[in-house]
């Protein structure tokens, strides 16, 4: 049978496979005993959760505060240039906080998860980035055709 | 151990971390292997190169072949090589196992118990082994600073010297006999004496045409020449040589040749190294000559003595020391050289030449063999 798993080289290389490697520690870690190692468990599912919800505000809380202080600046100054200046500059620097944050969380959530006996070889930023992306552009599509509704040129709604 | 370091333990180390210390490993092992010179062999004399590859190709082709049968008994091919090389009639040719394997066959058909079998010495430790198996004495004759001497053999001749034995250019000292003298000593030679000419190094010799005393076979009955493919062909391994004997010597020849013939596999090899095997030949023998010539100059100023050779080793003796102790001050230098002692004269060391970088690691060791270095530099190793 025909193998599609693109790391599987039929030999043609030799050596070890892509992401196959061990993990390898400078020394080797002193094993906890089973109820350290539970709570492991769940610090690591608590550190994921919080993680998962800190990205989730890249997709929305956060764009829309930025956007909600920019316009309060142009209310008060009368300046629409300060407005969207402060209101992109306050975006990307949060976002970069928080995905600074989001890497420290990761790495917090790969030593609980090795605490708690997994081999855990990569973190789960990349995948809740994505995953996030997707829930936060689903919702928005949810609140914005069956919740708000879409504008009066596209549908306007009856007087 | 704190919260904090408890989780640290479990930290892993990341590519360029793990590569860091693989690198660091390598350049260790790097630098061992730098500091690790490794030891020079020149205590034989064979080739240190493998055969042409086309030669080992033609070998095993025919043992591919039809080994169930018999291999050409009489080695016509290589015969009519020869022949036209050399310029003489095919049956005064005759091909063996060997040049020393001949020699042998020679001395058992030649020699007899009470007979004496002449040569000059040191030379080729063989020679009295090959006379005490055939059960004649073993006479030697001195040489003169290393060179042979013609009237010492010619002195040491009497009723029961059935054979004389040379080695031209002479193992182990070097040094060579014009075909001149050869000549002159076999016109000074009585009716029942044989001589045997070795040359299993005269492809190294820059004096005359290497077929020079060769061709005394037309004008002397007696005389036997001994060529080998082991030194200058480099096919030691496959044990071949071949023995030129007068137009009136064939069945003398034909009693020398061995029986049924020799092995497909080695006539194969030959018959290819003697199609192909001169340009080889020739670089070997530029290459053998000019760094002998450089390891005679370096030696003026030193306390060595050398006589001069026309083969591809050089016959050493240091001032005020034996061979065994030069031999072992230069192997200190990680140069192995061949002890006199075994040799015939314990006062000397034979040493092999081969390449330019071979030649300096020799002159290295002799200069700090001999004290006048204190260490040589890694980069002359």
């Amino acid at each position: 049978m025909a193998s599609n798993d693109p790391t599987e080289t039929g030999g043609l290389f030799i050596g070890r496979r892509p992401g196959t490697a061990p993990l390898r520690y400078r020394e080797q870690p002193v094993e906890a005993g089973t109820a350290r190692r539970r709570m492991d468990s769940v610090i690591a599912a608590a550190i994921l959760v919080a993680e998962t919800l800190l990205l989730t505000t890249l997709w929305g809380p956060q764009p829309a505060g930025w956007l909600w202080i920019g316009a309060q600046i142009d209310h008060s100054t009368d300046s629409v240039t300060l407005g969207i200046l402060v209101a992109f500059v306050g975006m990307l620097t949060t976002i970069f906080m928080t995905i600074a944050l989001a890497m420290r969380l990761d790495r917090m959530w790969k030593l609980a998860r090795r605490a708690s006996g997994h081999e855990q070889k990569k973190g789960a930023l990349e995948r809740i980035f994505v995953i996030s992306m997707a829930v936060a552009g689903i919702a928005f599509l949810v609140w914005f055709l069956l919740i708000q509704g879409p504008g009066p040129d596209l549908a306007p709604r009856a007087s | 151990m704190g919260l904090l370091d408890y989780y640290r333990q479990f930290e892993d180390m990341d590519e360029a971390e793990v590569n860091a210390a693989l690198r660091a490993r390598r350049a260790r092992e790097k630098a061992l292997a730098l500091e690790r010179v490794p030891v020079l062999d020149l205590s034989h004399t064979g080739s240190p190169d493998l055969p042409n590859a086309e030669v080992v190709g033609a070998s095993v082709y025919q043992a591919r072949g039809r080994l169930n049968g018999y291999p050409d008994e009489r080695a016509r091919a290589i015969n009519r090589a020869l022949a036209e090389r050399h310029y003489i009639r095919g049956e005064q040719i005759v091909l063996g196992n060997g040049a020393a394997e001949l020699l042998r066959t020679a001395a058992y058909l030649l020699l007899d118990q009470g007979s004496e079998l002449l040569s000059p010495w040191p030379s080729y430790s063989l020679y009295p082994t090959i006379a005490s198996r055939a059960g004649a004495r073993f006479v030697e004759a001195e040489l003169a600073d290393g060179f042979v001497d013609p009237a010492a053999l010619l002195a040491q001749v009497g009723d029961r010297t059935r054979m004389i034995v040379i080695s031209n250019p002479n193992d182990p000292t070097g040094t060579y006999i014009e075909s001149g003298q050869v000549g002159e000593l076999l016109s000074r030679l009585p009716e029942h004496t044989y001589l045997a000419l070795d040359e299993a190094y005269v492809h190294f010799q820059d004096i005359e045409d290497e077929d020079a005393s060769m061709r005394l076979v037309e004008a002397f009955p007696r005389l036997l020449v001994f060529r080998t493919f082991s030194k200058a062909y480099g096919l030691s391994g496959v044990r071949a040589g071949y023995v030129v004997g007068a137009p009136s010597a064939t069945s003398l020849l034909a009693s020398i040749a061995p029986m049924l013939g020799v092995n497909a596999l080695t006539q194969a090899a030959v018959l290819q190294a003697l199609k192909i095997g001169d340009r080889d030949l020739q670089r070997l023998r530029a290459t053998v000559i000019e760094q002998r010539n450089r390891v005679r100059e370096a030696i003026e100023d030193m306390p060595v003595e050398m006589p001069e050779s026309q083969a591809n080793f050089v016959w050493l003796r240091a001032e005020g020391i034996s061979g065994d102790e030069l031999a072992r001050r230069l192997e200190q230098s990680r140069v192995k050289v061949a002890p006199g002692g075994t040799l015939g004269d314990e006062r000397f060391v034979r040493a092999a030449i081969r390449d330019a970088h071979a030649t300096d690691r020799l002159i290295w060791a002799l200069r700090e063999g001999l004290g006048e270095r204190e260490h040589a530099p890694a980069t002359a190793l």
